[in-house]
């Protein structure tokens, strides 16, 4: 309650319950704040990307912050075209979510000390989060006879990847 | 030097790239990623009901526990109401899950340091535990049991009379599975100091669950957040003072024992219930059956641009569930589970440390690849 009247260049919007939900316009600075009361009584407990591919800068950063002593959790929202910087010099934890959000959705961390891939293979390329990205992906690994080793090939389907819409006459 | 992917103590598919000074650990980077399926990324394609089975295979050795987690973020997306009967149904299996999480922790952590015993023993109670998931579900690992709005079939009292003979033998396993390692010198040796985590580093590395507690916060979400009926019952958190290896060992264990008074507590409470055995109203009506079979096929509509954010106390530490709707499916679903922050951590507590205890510090942070890479 208190960050949108005391941070107003901050925070574009502000829900209470059940968790407090920050929409920030600013959200490096406010983390640092928030950090601030924080302190030893709190935790960074998740940080996420949501693709819109509608919008300009279509990523959507989250962090969700424990407080301990109120018992308490802070959703920070990154507003449309917000900045965002690696909160790793704030919370170690930050590290490991920072470069899963850059491996699946390409969002840059400024600062962070060592971002390379984490969940996907060796030499991986691509976004595999991001809404353009396809479920069956581009490649699949084979062992090739021939070579002796697993080798990447174009994905190849016997049957074409379906998707089925329940768009029912029933829905209300 | 590298550290599995293959070796039995790497708990799965970790591979751990150590750089050494002869015998002491200067860095570990820990290589995940290799039982990566996607799952965040296939739970956008399939309806609510679909996503459900995916949880059962994030951490497959606490099941429902997970899949608590992502109803209870659906039912807050359709503000759906539980009745209290499954209520205290999630909440007795939601404790047995939490034995059948520990006791593969410990027992297998005992393994990676050289007891064979307490890994023998708590597996023939896993087996059991196990049996009840089937009896209540069909099903001994993937369960699919808790679902949103409810659980997936009532329990029968039989069922309930069993797991009650369940927990009034079981602590007396569990002082077995102590008398084993709690008073053992090489447990102790092992154990003792190794992995020493401050509580400062415990909060900015983001720990929960057992972890935490080890290092003296008693955060438990089951307290400060409570779900289900969790503040109506009789239960103490543990907390260790040392933050080593050995006291979350010992939190473990007790987490164990209150579980089982939890487990009594609701059996207790269900004891009264009649609708326990009843079959669900789909059987006997065409137009129950009708609207059972849309729902099953067309899945349900939950609005758009909706989220919610919903998180509790797994055996492991705090899962949560991150969800936006999109009508039939969600946008977006994120996983938070508490393994990966736990390993993230990793490199900070085998630091100065010998090879050896490298093993111990995986073994003491409950390592699951399935909730991990997802």
């Amino acid at each position: 309650m208190e960050l949108a009247r005391l941070y107003p260049a901050w925070v574009a919007g502000l829900v209470v319950s059940p968790q407090v939900s920050v929409h920030a316009t600013r959200p490096t600075p406010l983390l640092v704040v928030l950090r601030g009361s924080l302190l030893h009584r709190g935790y960074l407990s998740d940080l996420f990307g949501t693709d819109y591919p509608g919008r300009t800068r279509r990523v959507q950063i989250s962090w969700v912050l424990w407080c301990y002593t109120q018992g308490k959790r802070h959703l920070v929202q990154a507003a449309p075209g917000a900045a965002v910087a690696s909160a790793t010099g704030l919370w170690p934890s930050a590290n490991w979510f920072e470069r899963e959000a850059w491996e699946m959705f390409g969002t840059r961390f400024e600062g962070h000390p060592d971002l390379r891939r984490l969940l996907t293979d060796y030499g991986f390329v691509g976004r595999p989060l991001l809404k353009d990205f396809p479920v069956t992906g581009y490649t699949e690994v084979r062992f090739s006879e021939r070579a002796k080793r697993v080798v990447l090939k174009p994905v190849s389907f016997t049957q074409e990847f379906r998707v089925f819409d329940f768009q029912s006459p029933w829905q209300n | 030097m590298n550290f599995g992917p293959q070796h039995p103590a790497a708990h799965g598919v970790l591979r751990l790239v150590l750089e050494l000074d002869g015998e002491v650990v200067v860095r570990a980077d820990p290589h995940v990623g290799l039982l990566h399926r996607g799952t965040e990324k296939l739970l956008e394609q399939k309806n609510y009901l679909q996503g459900l089975p995916y949880f059962d295979r994030l951490d497959y050795v606490s099941m429902m526990a997970y899949e608590h987690v992502y109803s209870l973020g659906v039912e807050n997306l359709l503000d759906l109401p539980v009745s209290r009967t499954d209520k205290h149904v999630r909440v007795l299996f939601l404790e047995l899950t939490r034995l059948l999480n520990h006791l593969m922790a410990v027992t297998t952590h005992a393994l990676d340091v050289g007891a064979l015993t307490p890994f023998l023993w708590g597996f023939e109670e896993r087996e059991k535990l196990m049996e009840f998931y089937e009896r209540a579900s069909g099903a001994r690992m993937h369960a699919a049991y808790v679902r949103p709005g409810g659980v997936a079939h009532p329990v029968g009292p039989d069922l309930l009379s069993d797991i009650r003979a369940f927990v009034r033998t079981f602590p007396s396993r569990l002082n077995e599975i102590e008398e084993m390692l709690t008073n053992n010198r090489i447990w102790r040796q092992r154990l003792v100091d190794v992995g020493v985590v401050t509580l400062r580093d415990a909060l900015g590395w983001g720990f929960s669950g057992p972890m935490l507690r080890g290092s003296s916060w008693g955060w438990d979400l089951r307290v400060s957040q409570p779900v289900e009926v969790y503040p109506e019952l009789d239960f103490s958190v543990p907390v260790g003072l040392h933050g080593d290896c050995f006291d979350r060992y010992l939190v473990r264990v007790e987490e164990m024992r209150q579980s089982c008074l939890l487990i009594q507590q609701c059996l207790d409470r269900l004891a009264g219930e009649t609708r326990l055995g009843a079959a669900a109203p789909a059987a006997f009506q065409m137009e129950n059956l009708i609207d059972h079979f849309k729902h099953y096929t067309a899945g349900y509509h939950v609005g758009k641009n909706l989220f919610s954010y919903a998180a509790a106390e797994a055996p492991k530490g705090e899962f949560g569930v991150y969800l936006v709707s999109d009508g039939h499916k969600p946008w977006r679903c994120r996983l938070r589970a508490p393994g990966f922050v736990h390993l993230a951590a990793l490199d900070g507590m085998v630091v100065d440390h010998m090879i050896a205890d490298v093993v111990t510090v995986i073994g003491t942070q409950d390592i699951v690849f399935g909730e991990i890479d997802r």
